[in-house]
């Protein structure tokens, strides 16, 4: 569960003064319900995902994170969050097995509990051929399974993706979506970022676009598509900005 | 703090390190392989040029009409043969002589070439030759006149080196020593620490490292204490690899140098205290290049970042290799500087206990702080998130 309340983040700017990279954000995001984050390029969708992270503080406001304040139990916050970004943030020289059983010993899964996982997630994802090879010889695709196993390998009941798919063809881009799919219907509690209207129009049952650090409207696609009379979320997404411009 | 998370990743930066070629070079390839090298490189160098210089110097120039069969002689005795040439300026030249003497009456002019280690080497013997050759007519001349020839040498002046052949030793590898161990150290820890910090953030690995349970406090102690493991490595090699270059090397066949580093204890307890010394120096060096590097945007940055450090360290340990500096309970507080002159001072067999501890306990505390320093440089989200 992800409960996010008046969630505020500011920083000063010598050139523009004080810049509210998070601004008043409010949400809720239920097990088994992937919540999409959308907006353009420094619209705050990656502040407020590190905010929730742990990364970042906030300003004002606050989160919860299955039940954790990320302020006062930081922690136990990233104990319950699996996170992953477009970057991946993959070691060259480390294989994936490497990489999930490290990532589970921070997490303090018994040994034989981690490995018997790393096993699993290695022949969910297909990844027996290149598991013991590193990463400096693997392909985006290959790299993007791994990157998935690392953040599900201590099964945090949360997952934080902060456009898992931006630098993915669209062959690896499928191969994400499926997984993120799969951990819906474990239950997960899913919060997505990205700017690819097609993938969250596709992946998500709630949608909140988000421009200069304030969420403008938040809903399902009936409910955006009722309140701004487009079919398409392109055309939603247009709107919204319009809206705000004028 | 949780151990066992510190632990986790200090095993994976290790593993890492050992996995990267750049490291490896500058904290395995280069102490072990350097000294060797430069020890068998010098010893060639002198042992080509002083053969070269000792066939050179074998003949000396002479005007057949000019010197006298007693000079002859003593060129002969000294182990020279004497060559006539009408033109020695021109022979020295030609370097068909090494040098050569030119006498004129009571004067004899010693011509040699300065620039050449062989004419040097002749013109010295001939010196010493033709100086005995002068002994010899004063004392026959005395002699004659019914003096003793003791009334030249009312007494004698003989220079005692009172320093124990180990202080000897002491003196020459320490001096060398706390300047390449202190510089080593340094240069390999510098890599290691620019890829644990400025290298995880090109790498976009920072991010999923600081969302994971550790404690930003926990990351940047094993990232401190894994820099830490590649400085003491570097020095660990660099003080094993000087001992035995210097005790195998071929300079060992100057029977003088021999002698010198013969008598400093190679014993557990000299390399103890050493290992010892540079200890809280391996913990400063690691956390100040973690907080520094922490800095960087790019590895490039952190890299112009960390060198100047590198020339702050070298000039310290280059002071505390210079004759007269001698290390007191104040000197002691200066870090780096008591650090060399400590290394200089156990191989002389010649610390106290008190420099020993007051050193210690300093770069212990200097330590501590660049630590404290480090954590919150990792804690800030401006230095961790600027772009």
């Amino acid at each position: 569960m992800i409960e996010v309340e008046s969630l505020c983040r500011s920083f000063q700017d010598k050139k523009r003064g004080t810049v509210h990279a998070v601004n008043q954000v409010s949400f809720t995001v239920a097990p088994g319900e992937i919540f999409g984050l959308l907006g353009p390029n420094g619209a705050g969708k990656s502040t407020c995902l590190r905010i929730l992270a742990t990364l970042l503080s906030p300003t004002g406001g606050g989160a919860r994170i299955n039940g954790f304040d990320v302020q006062r139990e930081p922690a136990r916050v990233r104990e319950s969050i699996g996170f992953l970004s477009g970057d991946m943030g993959l070691y060259p020289r480390m294989t994936p097995r490497e990489l999930m059983l490290f990532f589970g010993r921070l997490s303090q899964v018994p040994e034989p509990e981690l490995k018997r996982r790393a096993n699993e997630l290695i022949e969910r994802l297909g990844m027996a051929d290149f598991a013991d090879s590193r990463f400096d010889k693997l392909s985006s695709g290959m790299k993007q399974k791994a990157a998935i196993a690392r953040t599900l390998v201590h099964n945090p009941p949360v997952l934080i993706f902060d456009e898992p798919t931006a630098m993915l063809d669209v062959v690896t881009a499928g191969i994400v979506e499926g997984f993120i799919l799969q951990a819906k219907r474990e239950g997960k509690c899913i919060i997505y970022s990205t700017h690819i209207m097609e993938e969250a129009e596709y992946l998500c049952d709630r949608i909140a676009v988000i421009n200069e650090g304030r969420l403008r409207m938040t809903g399902t696609m009936d409910q955006l598509r009722a309140a701004t009379g487009k079919q398409r979320l392109r055309e939603i997404f247009l709107d919204l900005l319009d809206r705000q411009v004028a | 703090m949780r151990l066992s998370l510190i632990l986790v990743i200090l095993r994976r930066e290790v593993i890492d390190l050992l996995r990267d070629r750049r490291t490896l070079l500058s904290m395995i390839v280069l102490p072990l392989v350097a000294f060797p090298l430069i020890g068998f490189g010098i010893s060639k160098f002198v042992e080509m040029t002083s053969k070269k210089s000792e066939a050179e110097a074998t003949t000396v120039g002479v005007v057949s009409r000019a010197s006298s069969p007693e000079v002859q002689s003593a060129i002969e005795r000294a182990g020279l043969r004497p060559v006539v040439e009408a033109n020695l300026r021109q022979a020295i030249e030609e370097k068909r002589v090494a040098a050569a003497i030119e006498q004129n009456g009571a004067e004899i002019h010693l011509l040699l070439d300065g620039t050449r280690i062989a004419s040097t080497l002749v013109a010295e013997k001939l010196r010493t030759a033709l100086a005995e050759l002068k002994d010899e007519r004063v004392r026959a001349g005395l002699t004659t006149l019914g003096i003793s020839p003791t009334v030249l040498t009312p007494f004698t002046v003989k220079r005692v080196n009172v320093a124990s052949e180990r202080k000897m030793g002491g003196f020459l590898l320490g001096t060398m020593l706390g300047y390449i161990v202190i510089l080593l150290m340094f240069s390999g820890g510098m890599h290691p620490a620019v890829d644990m910090t400025a290298g995880e953030r090109e790498r976009k690995t920072i991010e999923a490292l600081l969302a994971s349970p550790a404690s930003r406090a926990e990351i940047v102690l094993a990232k401190i204490l894994a820099t830490v493991v590649a400085l003491y490595a570097t020095a660990l090699l660099t003080l094993c690899s000087l001992f035995v270059s210097m005790k195998s090397s071929a300079l060992m066949n100057d029977p003088k140098f021999a002698a010198l580093l013969g008598n400093i204890a190679l014993d557990g307890r000299t390399l103890a205290l050493l290992l010892l010394t540079v200890f809280p120096v391996a913990l400063m060096a690691g956390a100040l290049m973690i907080a520094i590097a922490c800095f960087a945007r790019s590895f490039k940055e952190a890299q112009s970042y960390l060198t100047p450090l590198l020339l702050l360290v070298v000039l310290p340990s280059l002071l505390g290799g210079l004759p007269g500096m001698e290390l007191t309970p104040t000197l002691a507080l200066i870090p780096i500087f008591n650090t060399s002159q400590l290394l200089k001072a156990i191989l002389q067999g010649e610390f106290t206990m008190l420099n020993f501890t007051i050193t210690f306990l300093a770069n212990i505390t200097y330590a501590a702080i660049c630590f404290f320093f480090a954590v919150r440089t990792f804690k800030n989200e401006n230095v961790m998130f600027r772009s």
